[in-house]
């Protein structure tokens, strides 16, 4: 019977000297087959494509909404100025009445609140 | 000797500084002999108000001016003078609040019941100046002070919102004339003209709002620029109103 050597040799994962690191398993690179960069480019530049599509329907849409609902007639704003009126082709019977319509907004009673201190003797 | 001066000028400003303080009560209860419903009478009230601010500020100042001493020395003497530099300030100040709340009456004629809610703040300025006579320690300064600093939150709600309260009255006179006018030209009301009144008359409900707002019970949040800043608004509606009306006086005439 033929003697086999390796039964006198001590498996090296046995010995207390030989300290090795423990293996890792690495990940068979042979099996994970890369992307094609030109197909990542591709995949990228879909999905850009698709959002911004999906984002230029959604905003014409809304235009669309807002527009349907807007009225033919704009109105003016609060803050715009009254038109200048000539005052001189308004008719003279009404003339002195609208003056004094005019300066009715200036005759807010000009009485200054009082200022008190409320601290005096505290 | 010099002791002896000074105890004389001590007692001669004691003198004058209660003699000024019985003339100021004296003052407040001195009604003025207006005549009701005088179209001065606001200019009147008006000006004795601006008078009495004057005073106020007048022993304001020398109100600070003892407690800067009192601080200072912290004698018999400065607290006493301090006390009564004091409740020279509390009698003025209530005559000067009281003038200013008359006067504000005079112009809220359409409006009854802010009226009788100022009325009721006079009556009660006018019983505090009763009592501040008796104040003759600083304690009792210092209760009195902390009860008028409760009571002038509500005496000010009650103050701004008359104030709010008689510009809205002027802008429905307004609003009123610029109907009458409409009326005169044989100006139809349209619909858009109703529109601008409907938004004048809303603005004024929010003024109205505005002096409702809760108030704190320590410190007085003044509603006024915001009820201002709606009666603004009611006015930029109001000129819009007139500037269509003029428009449409203008093109009925050519």
């Amino acid at each position: 019977m033929e003697e086999k050597l390796y039964q006198n040799i001590d498996p090296p994962q046995n010995n207390p000297l030989d300290i090795k690191e423990p293996e890792t398993k690495e990940v068979d690179k042979e099996t994970k087959k890369p992307i094609n960069k030109k197909y990542l480019l591709l995949i990228i530049l879909g999905s850009v494509t698709f959002v911004l599509l999906l984002i230029a329907i959604i905003v014409t849409q809304t235009r669309k909404g807002n527009t349907s609902k807007q009225e033919i007639i704009p109105t003016p704003s609060k803050t715009m100025d009254n038109p200048v009126i000539n005052d001189s082709l308004i008719p003279s019977p009404y003339q002195e009445a609208f003056q004094q319509l005019d300066q009715s907004f200036s005759q807010d009673p000009d009485l200054p609140a009082p200022q008190i201190d409320i601290e005096v003797g505290q | 000797m010099s002791k002896d001066v000074e105890v004389r000028v001590l007692s001669a400003a004691h003198f004058l500084l209660n003699y000024f303080m019985w003339l100021l009560l004296f003052l407040f209860f001195a009604k003025p002999v207006f005549a009701q419903g005088s179209p001065d009478l606001y200019t009147q009230y008006r000006n004795d108000y601006l008078y009495q601010r004057d005073q106020y500020q007048q022993f304001y100042d020398d109100y600070l001016n003892k407690k800067d001493i009192y601080t200072k020395y912290a004698s018999v003497t400065a607290e006493k003078d301090k006390i009564l530099a004091a409740k020279n300030v509390f009698l003025s100040q209530n005559i000067m609040l009281k003038s200013y709340l008359m006067t504000l009456r005079t112009i809220l004629q359409e409006s009854p019941d802010n009226q009788a809610e100022i009325q009721k703040y006079e009556n009660w300025l006018s019983t505090q100046n009763q009592l501040i006579p008796s104040l003759n320690t600083t304690a009792s300064v210092k209760v009195w002070s902390t009860t008028f600093e409760k009571q002038y939150i509500a005496i000010q709600t009650t103050l701004y919102t008359g104030l709010v309260q008689s510009q809205i009255n002027r802008r429905l006179k307004t609003l009123d004339e610029i109907k009458k006018l409409a009326d005169q030209a044989g100006v139809e009301w349209s619909s858009s003209f109703s529109l601008k009144q409907g938004e004048i008359n809303k603005y004024f409900e929010l003024a109205i709002d505005a002096c409702h707002q809760n108030q704190r019970r320590d410190q007085f949040s003044n509603f006024y620029p915001e009820a201002k800043k709606y009666l603004d608004s009611a006015d930029t509606n109001m000129k819009s109103l007139i500037a269509d009306l003029k428009s449409i006086i203008i093109k009925n005439n050519n």
